[in-house]
């Protein structure tokens, strides 16, 4: 009942490749390079024991940049018929003809593109091997135990086991063409506790990875939804003030997304980043000690080059609170006249700029449980929502949820509060980092504590 | 390709294979979409990109259940081989027949003569140039400038097992100016878009200098922002995006799927009041040339305009066809975001109804609070109903005067124990002008929202002034 045999091997993509390079070629473009990812996914849904939802597809892009020396214009489809591709060639060579000439937006340099792939390990044959059958059974298996987790739950919202591969290529004009296969999987259960005035308390978990070995066990994944959902029950908000903040290493992904999104190529170089004009400068404690690396085997991050073709390398952003480098795509780098770094995002029909791999504020020697001692007052954060960040001044303001702090112990739970620090200040106020680093995410922390941030709540007027 | 890639007799033979399994209803959705995206980085023409997708979506339906699988191949060959696997939902022999096809009667919601996205490159590129120059003369602390504008058109064509099949061709129009201005040290974006479902005459209304001269109003008011006050203040929202309110404080939780699942704080209240005397809240899919607006839903049903909350009194809920059928009421707010999507219940365009207020009375009898002008966007727990929205442009009230402009800062309230604290409704509703994007289940569609200035009495403000 699979659609097609759908991440095919990297040989076939990279002849597609070669032929649309010849294509451009014969049609007049002066560089080019074209990127092709195909690949098929899976999913089922099971709602109070019964399959609610399966879902099957299989898909494949082509994301095309061709120039006319300095000018270049771009072109994504999902039709590869001979056909189409010449005349998607010819379409987009005329669109160049309008671009203005931008010398910096041209390829990246030969000599800084990958001679040799490292074999990370991130196809799992075994995936696709798996009977549907067992993927229902699977995730029944962990909706039943989830729901049989807490007498208090009163709703399951479904289980879910998800699947996907995806082979990718790379290839350009100056003779780069490579490519990759990957695959992943995933469960997930949702379960929901019954409040006070028709309030829910939802609790979610999951687990992920490349390869089957790599899912959490399913009574580990059910009781931590289970007990994410009752731990909530009876939250409301606390008093406005100014305390100490934990963060659980499920919340505090978000901010390092945040301070990584802010130290881009694309947010600097637009001058659109509080880090603007900072490469060298202290911005955090001697705890803000950010890698991000893509040679790690079996993670879902990783990548043996980036969507420039450069070669994957570790690379340490801040070194104890020092701002080190941007990470930067050939474009931006030229135009801030620095080198690149090998984070070029790869094209998925939008422009590129640049993303993270496996990215990491690195653990610290605390188990979690530590960060809370010896606070007096203070919060939990284990929920946030919301879009509050201004990356050209770093200020921070969002939504919370999660669990007063009172004389070094969990107190009630906690919601409809809010957070807000000028990030300068919150990464130069963090004074603990937990040694509890989740292993199966790209941005990750470990848990974290900020020693002082302002708490938006509820007040007695 | 085009859409003509599945005849009738095709899409006859592939919703029979989707239902021998013994479905009750099968639906097949061909969609192709394209792009034309044009961006000015720092004056340079630097971004042009044409986007082409196509594909097919064939949905099974057994009972609540859902079988769906997609395809980008539209042979006959992989249309059969994707209908016997949505078809795997059901378990026995074929009950239902697909019936003859009969063409869906559509309205015309989409103000554009000639819909289509191969226009004029150079006509389109003046607009650009007109904007980036107005930013740089406007003012000198202007140090960026960036201009886009994305046509876009989505042709769909639904055919459906119960004889329906309908074509909609929706085109998308959206320019964007975001601006950086410098000063002192201190640096602050400032940004305006608009746009909808539209032609460029909708340049012609809204001209691009007006959104880089708006652009560059918001950097270099921020310039001179304070921090925002933290705690629970009275807030007034200005007309028009401020209806982000209403999309996440209210509209989500009234979407049908989280109250067929029990998992919304909304679930078995309609009839009981959430929200405050005088809060009437629709979502109105009629509306010509909105951002939200549709002449038909991704279910092949025609939208019209849905009451809420009346008066305050919860009325009723967003359909698609799964929960139409386990309520047993109608459909017609059934979206999806592409062809590799199963469609949900999502909202077009949710307004809040005038009131009968003057706005200048409004900001005038708040003693201290917030004003709220322009947001970043929102989010809401649906279970709970805790729902946040984040302000770029707001501006303390003191003794009922609009007074400093004020920092970025979110907001936090509970849907409706916020709802019931509106106590005030303005006169002077506004849509909003072609920006929003909503996102649910990794899905996104184009929305619109629309309200007048209203007052909550109170809300927290998460500034960091405590």
């Amino acid at each position: 009942m699979t659609l097609a045999s759908a991440a095919p091997p990297v040989s076939t993509l990279q002849g597609i490749a070669r032929n649309v390079l010849d294509l451009a070629r014969h049609h007049g473009a002066t560089a080019a390079e074209v990127v092709l990812a195909q690949g098929r996914e899976a999913s089922f849904e099971v709602r109070n024991g019964t399959v609610d939802k399966l879902e099957e597809g299989a898909s494949r892009s082509l994301t095309l940049r061709l120039f006319q020396g300095e000018r270049a214009a771009g072109a994504s489809t999902s039709d590869l018929s001979p056909e189409h591709l010449d005349r998607l060639v010819r379409d987009t060579l005329a669109l160049a003809a309008h671009a203005d000439p931008v010398p910096e937006a041209a390829l990246g340099d030969p000599d800084r593109l990958a001679s040799s792939l490292p074999d990370l390990d991130l196809h799992d044959p075994a995936i696709a091997e798996i009977p549907p059958e067992e993927k229902i059974a699977r995730a029944r298996e962990l909706e039943q135990r989830a729901m049989d987790a807490d007498p208090r739950l009163t709703v399951s919202d479904g289980a879910s086991w998800g699947d996907a591969e995806t082979t990718r290529v790379l290839a350009n004009s100056h003779g780069f063409c490579e490519g990759w296969r990957s695959s992943a999987a995933g469960t997930s259960v949702s379960v929901v506790a019954d409040d006070t005035g028709g309030r829910k308390r939802r609790g979610a978990w999951g687990s992920w990875g490349r390869h089957l070995d790599q899912l959490l066990p399913p009574d580990e994944i059910a009781s931590t939804a289970a007990h994410r959902a009752t731990r909530q029950i009876g939250a409301s908000p606390i008093p406005t003030g100014r305390m100490p903040v934990v963060f659980e290493n499920t919340t505090g992904g978000a901010l390092l997304g945040l301070l990584f999104s802010t130290l881009t190529g694309g947010a600097i170089e637009r001058r659109a980043s509080w880090l603007v004009d900072r490469l060298g400068d202290t911005i955090g404690s001697p705890l803000l000690h950010v890698v991000d690396d893509p040679l790690l085997p079996r993670r879902i991050g990783s990548r043996p080059f980036d969507g420039e073709g450069a070669p994957a390398a570790p690379t340490t952003f801040l070194e104890h609170g020092t701002l080190r480098t941007y990470a930067l795509n050939s474009y931006h780098a030229r135009r801030l006249g620095l080198a690149p770094t090998g984070h070029a995002s790869f094209p998925s029909g939008g422009s590129t700029g640049e993303n993270a791999s496996n990215l990491a504020l690195q653990p610290g020697p605390h188990p979690p449980e530590h960060l809370i001692e010896g606070i007096e007052r203070g919060f939990y954060c284990t929920a946030m929502m919301g879009f509050g960040f201004n990356a050209s001044t770093g200020d921070f303001s969002r939504g919370a949820a999660g669990f007063l702090i009172e004389n070094g112990t969990l107190g009630p739970p906690v919601s409809e509060v809010t957070l807000s620090c000028n990030f300068h200040d919150l990464w130069t106020r963090l004074d603990a980092v937990a040694n509890d680093l989740p292993l199966d995410r790209r941005v990750a922390t470990p848990s974290f504590r900020i020693r002082e941030m302002t708490l938006g709540g509820r007040d007695d007027r | 390709m085009s859409l003509d890639a599945i005849d009738h007799a095709l899409a006859l033979r592939v919703l029979s294979a989707a239902l021998d399994r013994g479905g009750d209803y099968a639906d097949l959705f061909l969609e192709r979409r394209a792009n034309r995206a044009l961006g000015l980085d720092d004056g340079r023409l630097r971004d042009v990109r044409n986007t082409v997708d196509l594909g097919c979506g064939i949905r099974v339906l057994a009972g609540d259940a859902t079988g769906y699988a997609y395809t980008e191949d539209l042979s006959a060959e992989a249309l059969l081989r994707a209908a016997r696997t949505a078809a795997a939902i059901a378990h026995g022999g074929q009950t239902v027949q697909p019936q003859d096809l009969t063409p869906v009667g559509l309205p015309d919601r989409y103000p554009v003569a000639q819909p289509g996205i191969d226009g004029d490159v150079l006509e389109r590129l003046d607009f650009l140039r007109r904007a980036d120059e107005t930013a740089r003369k406007a003012d000198p602390r202007i140090t960026r400038v960036n201009v886009s504008l994305v046509d876009s058109l989505r042709e769909i064509r639904i055919f459906t097992s119960d004889g329906r099949t309908a074509t909609d061709r929706q085109p998308m129009l959206r320019f964007s100016v975001s601006v950086v201005a410098e000063a002192a040290g201190q640096r602050q974006t400032g940004s305006d878009s608009g746009g909808g479902r539209r032609g460029l005459d909708y340049l012609d209304e809204r001209t691009p200098e007006d959104m880089a001269r708006e652009a560059v109003r918001v950097a270099t008011l921020l310039l001179d922002a304070r921090e925002a006050p933290a705690g629970t203040f009275p807030v007034v929202l200005a007309p028009g995006d401020s209806g982000i309110l209403l999309h996440e404080a209210v509209g989500h939780g009234l979407e049908a799927d989280f109250n067929r699942k029990k998992t919304s704080n909304y679930s078995d209240r309609i009839g009981e009041r959430v929200a405050a005397p005088g809060c009437t809240i629709i979502d109105d899919a009629r509306l010509p040339g909105s951002r939200g607006s549709i002449n038909v839903d991704d279910e092949g049903e025609v939208p019209e305009c849905h009451t809420l909350i009346e008066d305050g009194i919860l009325r009723g809920y967003l359909q698609d066809r799964v929960s139409s059928q386990h309520f047993r009421t109608r459909a017609g707010s059934g979206r999806r975001q592409s062809f590799r999507h199963v469609p949900m219940p999502r909202m077009t365009n949710t307004a809040m109804l005038a009131g009968e207020h003057d706005p200048g009375e409004i900001i005038a009898s708040v003693k201290l609070g917030v004003y709220a002008r322009a947001f970043s966007g929102g989010q809401v727990n649906i279970s709970n109903g805790d729902f946040v929205f984040s302000i770029t442009e707001g501006y303390l009230i003191e003794d009922g005067r609009i007074t400093h402009p004020l920092k970025g800062v979110n907001l936090i309230g509970n849907g409706p124990d916020a709802m019931t604290r509106v106590s005030m409704v303005g006169s002077d509703f506004k849509l909003s002008d072609g920006r929003w994007t909503c996102g649910k289940d990794g899905q996104s569609v184009p929305v619109g929202v629309g309200i007048p200035t209203v007052k909550i009495d109170e809300i927290t403000v998460g500034g960091s002034q405590a």
